[in-house]
Parts: C-alpha cells; sequence; structure tokens
C-alpha cells in the first residue's frame, strides 16, 4: 500500500508545473553559483600555490646574513582555500589570507579579501550551501505545507478516512514521496561531485568531509521536511501551514542568524584592534623575570667555562639571549591571542546552541566546517604558522649561539643554514576533530530531525478531518 | 476624500490585529537594533579618545625625554632616540588618523566594520599602515548586523506587505470591492487613502527612531557637527519614504493583478524574496563571474619580489634614488646612515611596487564601478547603499577619508623625511603636522542620496500609477468574471 501511495504522490508531484518550474529556476541558481565559487577557489588556489612557491623560493635564495636579519626576512605563510571551499565559502570572504612570520612578534594575519569585494558582497553570495540551506528548504515549505492541510481543506482526507485508509501509513507515504523528490534531486548531484573526487584522487579527508557533508544535508534536509509534515498535519487550512512555515524560516534563515551574533558579541565580545595591541604590549614591556633568567643562565655559563664577560665564552649569548626572549613572548602571546580566538569560537559555539531555535544556525556552521572554511580551521592555521614560527626562531637563535664572533666578526649564515629551516607546509585538522568542534551543531540538528518525527508519529494515527 | 471614509479606514486600521501585530514586531526590532546601534558607536567613539590620548602622550613624552637628554645629556640607543627623526617619524610621533562618526553613525554599520574608521600614519611603508584593520569576528562579517538598516531594508518591507495583505484582491475575494465602486468617489483615491495609511504605521516608527537617535547627544568631540546631522537624517528619512513607498506601490499593484488573496500574498512574499535575497545574491554571483576581485595574496607576493630587488640593490640604488630625487638629496645626506638607507630603500620599494599597486587599485576600482551599477538590480541594493551613506558607513566616506590619510602620509614624509637624511638632531616636536579630518561637502552627498531616492521614488510613481490604473478598470474586470 505504502508503495502504491508514494507513487501516486509522485506522479501528483510529477504532474504539477510549478515544481518544474521552482526546481528550473533552483538548477540555473546551482549551477550558477557552483561556477562562481568553483572560478574563485581555482583561482585563489593557484595564487596560494605560487605565493608559498615563492616564498620558499626567496627564503632559501638569501645571500650570506647574519641568522638574526635572516629571522627579521621572515617568512608569509599563506591560508589555502578550504577542501570543500567551492560547495560553502564559508566565511572564507572574511578570513585573514595570510600572516608574517618573523622574529620577536606572533603578528595578526592580515587582508581580508571582502575589504576589495565592494559593498555588494555583504548581501550574500549564492553559493551551493546557501541553495542547500536556504532556498531548498523554502521549496519544501511550498510543496510540504498544504501535503496535508491541502487534503484536510479540501475535504479529501475525510474521504480517506472514511474508506479506512490508515492515516499513520498514509501520512509515511506522503513524507517518502517528498523525500524521494529530494533524493531524485540531490543524490544524483552528490554521487557525481563523489565520483568526480574518486577520479580526481582528491585526498581521502576531502572525500571524508564530502561524505559527511551528504550526511550533513540529509540531516537537515530531512529535519526540515518533518518540520512541514507536522506542521501541515496540525493545520487547519494551507494558509496556517504556510504562515508558520513560512515564519520559521525566515525567522531562521533571516533574523536569528543577526540576532544570536548580537547576543554572542554581547557575551563574548571582541575587543578593539587598539585596545588588543596596547594589552600585548603593556605584557610584553614586563622583562622582569626575563631578566633574571639571562642573568642567572649568564653566571651559569661564565662559572663552567670559568671566564667574566660572555663575549669570552665559547659560544654565543646573543643566541641565547634571543631565544629566551622569544620564550618569555610565547606565554604572552598564547594568552592574548588565545583569548582573541577562544572568544570568536565562543562566538560560534553560542550560535551553533541557537541553532535549537533556527536550524539554519546550526547547519552553516557545521556545513563550513566541514568545507574547511570556518573559523575552526582558521584558528588551525593561524596556530600552525605560529608553531612554525617558532621552529623556525628556534633554529636560527641556535646557530647563532653555536657561533660566536671570532675576531670581532659576526657570525654569517649561508644557504646551508636557510634549507635547513622546513617549508611552511599546513594541513587541515582531521575530521574527527571538525566534527567534534561542531558537535553542538549536529546535536542539535538530529534533535531538529527527532522533535517532528516523535511529533509526526503522535499526530499522524489520530489525524482528525 | 470624505472625511467620513478616512475616520472609517483609520477605526478599521485600529481594530485591526494584525497592526499591533506588526507594530509590536516592528517596535522590538528597531529598540534592539537602536540600543545595538548606540552601544557600537560610544564604544567606537571610548576607542577613539583612547587612541588621541595616547598618541598626545606619547608624543609629549617624546618632547620632554628629547630637551631633557639634550641638557642633562645621557646615553640612550639611536633606536630609541627621542632626537632621531626617524624614531619620532616611525614610532614616537605616530599619529592615528580618525574618521568621525556622523550624528546617525548608529544607524548603519555599512561598511564601517570591514574598513577601519582609524588609519596610524608613521614613515613606516604605506601598504603596512593600511594592513591595519579591526578583529572584528569573521562570522559578524558574513552574515552582517542588527542594526535599522536591517530592519528597514530587510524587515519593514515583510511587515509592510503583511499589513497590505494582499489589497485589494482580499476586498474583491470578499465582496467589498462591488459595493466600493457603487460608492461617490473613486476606487483609486480609496487604494492610495489605504495603503497610504498602512505605509505610514510602518515609517512612522522608523522615522522617529531616526529623529531619536540624531537627537541623542553624541559622547565626545569627535562627532560630525549638528548641522550635518540634520542634513543627513533628513536624506535618511527621504531614503527609507522612498524605498517603503515602492514597496507599498509593488504590494497594491500585484493586489490589483491577483485573482485572490493566496496568490497576491504569495506573489508578494516572492516578489520580497526575489528583490531582498535572490537578486543581490545573483548580481554578486555575475559580478564574481565577470570580475573577479583582486587576489591580495598576488599581490603580497609580487610585493615581497619587489623589496628583496631594492634591497638587494643597496647603495647604488640609493645613490640612483638620490639622483633621482634631488629634493630628498641635501648636500648633508649621509648615505651610509642606517636610518637613512632604510628610509630610501623603502622609498625606492614603494616606487618599484606602484605599477603593481596602481594596477590592483584600478581592478577595485573598476569592481566597485560595477557594483553601482548593479546596484540598480534591486532597490533593496540601492536602499542599503543609501542609508549607509547617510548614516556616514559607506564606502564613498570610506574612500574619501583614505584619500585624505594619503594626502596625510605624504606630508608625513616630507616633513621627517629631509630631517632623517640630515641625520641632525630633531626638536620639531611642536612642528609635526597634525591631521584635521576634511569634511566631504554636503552636495556631493545629496547628489549620491538623489540617485537613491530618485530609483525608489521613480519606480514607487510607476508602480502606483499602474496600480490606479488597474483599479479604475477593477469594477469592469469584476464584471467580466
Amino acid at each position: 500500500m505504502i508503495a502504491r501511495l508514494v507513487a501516486k504522490e509522485l506522479l501528483e508531484l510529477r504532474r504539477d508545473g510549478r515544481i518544474w518550474m521552482l526546481l528550473a529556476i533552483l538548477g540555473v541558481l546551482a549551477a550558477g553559483a557552483a561556477l562562481s565559487t568553483w572560478q574563485q577557489v581555482r583561482t585563489q588556489h593557484a595564487a596560494w600555490h605560487a605565493a608559498s612557491a615563492g616564498e620558499q623560493e626567496r627564503w632559501l635564495a638569501q645571500d650570506e646574513k647574519h641568522p638574526h636579519s635572516a629571522a627579521h626576512y621572515g617568512v608569509y605563510a599563506f591560508r589555502p582555500p578550504g577542501p570543500l571551499a567551492t560547495f560553502d565559502p564559508g566565511l572564507d570572504p572574511y578570513l585573514p589570507v595570510t600572516v608574517w612570520m618573523e622574529a620577536h612578534r606572533q603578528n595578526e594575519a592580515l587582508y581580508r579579501p571582502a575589504q576589495d569585494a565592494g559593498s555588494a558582497v555583504r548581501f550574500g553570495r549564492l553559493t551551493p550551501a546557501t541553495i542547500v540551506g536556504a532556498l531548498l528548504p523554502l521549496l519544501i515549505v511550498l510543496v510540504a505545507a498544504p501535503a496535508i492541510s491541502g487534503e484536510r481543506e479540501r475535504g479529501t482526507l475525510t474521504q480517506l478516512l472514511a474508506q479506512g485508509v490508515a492515516p499513520g501509513r498514509w501520512v509515511l507515504g506522503k513524507g517518502l514521496a517528498l523525500a524521494t523528490l529530494l533524493a531524485g534531486l540531490l543524490l544524483p548531484l552528490w554521487l557525481l561531485v563523489t565520483a568526480v573526487l574518486i577520479v580526481a584522487s582528491a585526498p581521502t579527508d576531502t572525500l571524508a568531509r564530502w561524505l559527511a557533508a551528504g550526511a550533513l544535508v540529509a540531516l537537515y534536509l530531512g529535519g526540515f521536511l518533518l518540520t512541514c509534515l507536522f506542521v501541515s498535519a496540525c493545520s487547519r487550512s494551507v494558509r496556517t501551514a504556510l504562515l508558520v512555515l513560512l515564519s520559521v524560516w525566515a525567522v531562521s534563515t533571516l533574523i536569528a542568524p543577526r540576532a544570536v551574533l548580537e547576543w554572542a558579541q554581547w557575551r563574548h565580545p571582541t575587543p578593539s584592534s587598539f585596545e588588543f595591541r596596547q594589552a600585548l604590549q603593556a605584557d610584553l614591556r614586563d622583562r622582569s623575570e626575563l631578566d633574571a633568567r639571562l642573568a642567572r643562565r649568564a653566571a651559569e655559563l661564565l662559572e663552567a667555562h670559568a671566564v667574566d664577560r660572555v663575549e669570552q665564552l665559547p659560544v654565543n649569548f646573543d643566541g641565547f639571549r634571543l631565544q629566551a626572549a622569544e620564550e618569555h613572548d610565547y606565554a604572552v602571546f598564547d594568552a592574548h591571542f588565545g583569548r582573541l580566538h577562544e572568544g570568536y569560537l565562543a562566538q560560534e559555539r553560542l550560535l551553533q546552541w541557537f541553532g535549537v531555535l533556527a536550524p539554519y544556525l546550526a547547519f552553516s556552521a557545521a556545513s563550513s566546517g566541514l568545507s574547511g572554511t570556518d573559523l575552526l580551521h582558521y584558528r588551525h592555521f593561524a596556530d600552525s604558522a605560529e608553531q612554525h614560527r617558532r621552529v623556525m626562531q628556534e633554529m636560527l637563535n641556535e646557530a647563532i649561539y653555536r657561533n660566536p664572533e671570532v675576531d670581532g666578526q659576526r657570525y654569517l649564515a649561508g644557504p646551508e643554514l636557510w634549507a635547513t629551516v622546513p617549508e611552511f607546509e599546513y594541513s587541515a585538522p582531521s575530521l574527527g576533530r571538525i566534527i567534534s568542534g561542531h558537535a553542538p551543531a549536529f546535536a542539535v540538528l538530529t534533535g531538529w530531525l527527532l522533535l517532528p518525527l516523535m511529533g509526526l508519529l503522535r499526530v499522524a494515527p489520530r489525524l482528525q478531518p | 476624500m470624505n472625511s467620513a471614509v478616512v475616520r472609517g479606514e483609520v477605526r478599521l486600521l485600529l481594530r485591526d490585529p494584525a497592526v499591533w501585530t506588526v507594530l509590536l514586531v516592528l517596535v522590538v526590532t528597531l529598540i534592539g537594533a537602536v540600543i545595538q546601534g548606540v552601544l557600537r558607536k560610544h564604544a567606537e567613539i571610548a576607542v577613539f579618545t583612547e587612541m588621541a590620548n595616547a598618541d598626545a602622550a606619547r608624543l609629549e613624552s617624546a618632547t620632554w625625554d628629547a630637551i631633557r637628554l639634550e641638557e642633562q645629556g645621557g646615553n640612550v640607543s639611536r633606536f630609541r632616540d627621542p632626537r632621531n627623526a626617524d624614531v619620532v617619524g616611525r614610532r614616537l610621533a605616530v599619529q592615528h588618523l580618525i574618521l568621525p562618526p556622523t550624528g546617525l553613525a548608529a544607524l548603519a554599520v555599512g561598511q564601517s566594520d570591514l574598513h577601519p574608521a582609524w588609519h596610524p600614519v608613521s614613515l613606516e611603508p604605506r601598504d603596512q599602515l593600511l594592513a591595519e584593520g579591526e578583529l572584528n569576528a569573521p562570522r559578524q562579517l558574513a552574515v552582517g548586523r542588527f542594526d535599522v538598516s536591517f530592519v528597514v531594508v530587510f524587515v519593514a518591507p515583510l511587515l509592510l506587505l503583511g499589513l497590505l495583505a494582499g489589497s485589494p484582491a482580499r476586498e474583491r475575494e470578499s465582496g467589498i470591492l462591488p459595493l466600493l465602486a457603487v460608492q461617490r468617489g473613486r476606487l483609486g483615491g480609496w487604494l492610495a487613502l489605504r495603503t497610504g495609511l498602512r505605509l505610514l504605521i510602518v515609517l512612522l516608527p522608523i522615522l522617529v527612531v531616526g529623529v531619536v537617535v540624531a537627537w541623542l547627544p553624541g559622547p565626545g568631540p569627535l562627532e560630525t557637527a549638528a548641522s550635518e546631522t540634520w542634513l543627513r537624517l533628513g536624506l535618511w528619512g527621504l531614503a527609507v519614504a522612498g524605498y517603503l513607498t515602492f514597496w507599498a506601490a509593488l504590494g497594491v499593484w500585484m493586489g490589483t493583478l491577483a485573482l485572490d488573496t493566496a496568490r497576491a500574498v504569495l506573489a508578494l512574499a516572492a516578489a520580497w524574496l526575489l528583490l531582498v535575497i535572490l537578486l543581490p545574491a545573483i548580481a554578486n554571483v555575475a559580478l564574481e563571474l565577470s570580475y573577479p576581485q583582486p587576489s591580495r595574496i598576488e599581490y603580497v607576493d609580487a610585493m615581497r619580489a619587489a623589496t628583496d630587488l631594492a634591497r638587494a640593490e643597496g647603495s647604488e640604488v640609493l645613490q640612483q634614488y638620490l639622483e633621482d630625487h634631488p629634493e630628498m638629496a641635501g648636500d648633508d645626506v649621509d648615505v651610509d646612515d642606517f636610518f637613512a638607507q632604510r628610509l630610501l630603500v623603502q622609498a625606492r620599494v614603494e616606487e618599484a611596487l606602484r605599477p603593481l599597486s596602481t594596477a590592483f587599485e584600478q581592478q577595485r576600482q573598476a569592481r566597485a564601478r560595477q557594483v553601482r551599477w548593479l546596484r540598480w538590480a534591486s532597490p533593496a541594493m540601492l536602499t542599503s547603499e543609501g542609508l549607509a551613506d547617510a548614516a556616514g558607513t559607506s564606502e564613498s566616506r570610506q574612500a574619501d577619508f583614505l584619500q585624505q590619510v594619503h594626502g596625510f602620509h605624504d606630508a608625513w614624509r616630507d616633513f621627517f623625511g629631509p630631517r632623517v637624511l640630515a641625520g641632525r638632531p630633531f626638536f620639531d616636536h611642536d612642528r609635526i603636522p597634525t591631521f584635521e579630518y576634511s569634511h566631504e561637502p554636503p552636495t556631493r552627498l545629496a547628489a549620491r542620496m538623489a540617485v537613491v531616492m530618485l530609483g525608489c521614488f521613480g519606480l514607487s510613481v510607476a508602480l502606483g500609477l499602474l496600480a490606479l490604473r488597474r483599479a479604475r478598470s477593477l469594477p469592469k474586470v469584476m464584471g467580466n468574471e
């Protein structure tokens, strides 16, 4: 019976010209969005690749110089586009693209692409993820809102119940038909992209992310479909069902993100750049502990080597001094940048939990996470760059330490030293870490799937005409 | 129009629960948006004041230190010496140039969260100075702020369309329209009255909010003058009125076309979705495909290559540079001096980078021109830009400020450059240039805003005329049904 019900519903949907028109519009929009994001990511990737290679080349091609001059010359780390940025560019336009790794300081990352994009970009861009997250739910609302309430309004529900149709099975048939329509729309596209990723030998991580993105979309749209059916089952008229569901959509995609973020900003305020730097500088200025450490170490070395001045040591004390200063500053940088990033992430977590009221919030957070275009990835990149900077400084300071001045001549290092410094290579965090970082979003979306399902299980068998 | 009809319409409105619901939603969202805006503006001004105080204190301390060192002597590293022009121009006298918020800044965030309203000026390279920015949370930048502009552009049209509720299709469906058609007076007049009253219900609270924000005392002297605030308020109010009038006209016109209320409401919701969400998003896709934005990664890459080249050429280039720029080369220039070398190599690097930065800026400008055209794709885009402009948070005002920053940076270098090259002790602390923001002429702002108003009011008039024409023929249409 269920199969016949599904077939009948699908036939009706197939005969509805409006659905075909909406699907055609959505198809054109999706194609345009995918083409535009693909083109942009391709360009970004080429620029990132060329700049990273150029930077390494420049590092290796340095002339003979004191290692500390090379430390000041530094290296720029460029942030690569996320593995699935074509699907969801997420926060990419608003995240800085590069950070300069130099001696003495952990620099703030620079240049958000949106700064050069013009004001129009603030209206939001059409991407495959926004089509799935914001526009497809609208299609579901339009198709699913009249599914049960329409039959009730027309009086056909009374006839069906009078004929002895089990209402629970009938609702199940409706739901399966709508799910089949959605799956018929999305599954071929998803399989096509999966095949392309396999043929193009995409990294396993990218493939795993794409599989997870598929599950996320199924979870989100499934929840939306069940919510629509539940509201439709509870509504006396199509108009009421449409009004309720369109309000849910508008609040979820339009009002809630801005309102929740204002609240998140109030709960976890981001400092102004000026305040941040003033506080950082104030902490960096306190060198009393460092001076004491340097004095202790100098005394130890002088005693061990039985000399009077550090210049007489068989090692270059400047190397130790520079490294000690770096290490002293690590704690300060960690505290200040840590607080800044934690504030951002706390706002993100709050946003994900508010998905309880507006599922689009949870979907967009999880989707950008899986695509590698969210704050978690950005922080991972910034931390990796800082770790690299520290390794680089340690190696260069070590070289200074091991090479004291000879006859008043400073040690000059050459390409052999530059070659020992590893190239900055960034790899995105693992899928497991992303999923655990977005656990609130996944939990909330699961709730959005289960709650209307439970509601339907309760309402459907007792359906009233 | 008969006053009894007006009174009747007002009575009907007062008894309509939808009116009170709309008012409640509007007032709540407006209050939230205004609180956010006012707090944001106060916090911003507090930071600006702190910046200005820190700059003044640092310079004053450097001045006294220089005098003390000169009078009492003492050992101090050349890299910290307040008598060294390079140290003063690069660190001790750093000045934060501030774009003062207007009296209406609380109404629209505009582009002010993306482009800092301040820039430090020193002897450091311009690229480095301009790269400094605010730390605003990326998610908030991506989503946008809950400001009054958002309420006006996104929420208010929905509320207005909700109030209109497919009128006059609803009246036709309920059978009121034929009754009205046989009354004295024109149907068009009745429709205009009905729409106008509903428009006022949405428009008035927004205008009141604008007046309250303009009237609120600013927290300090960093704000713009009151006269400018009232001019901006006038333009802002006209832009809001134009935008909402457009939606009212569109609502009525679509209501005259639809056969029943349900279809009219659905068509209006679709129009809102198309004009406020889809068209701007599609316009962005088209922009990205036709005018890709310049890549900062490529720019940084090229900048590094140019810097290397200039550094590698060393003092030969320095000599060449001084030959090319005799105004920088006094008799007493010591080319071996570290500070002189650094300054000139920096100038050389900037010169080498000029073609690149010019090309980057040209690409940016070309894209900005396209954006200006694309605004016409949707009244929402047009109005959003206009509201930001009136509030002083638009990209245009930011670009004007940036021009002033460039000019001041040039003046800074002209002042410090010869003094650094001369290498003599610096005691001109009190003659260091100071920045004064030059306000944009009101005519320029009014001209930009006129485009917005012309667009919205023009469309409103066209749609209104179409609706009135259609309204006149409604009884005939009904007769044929």
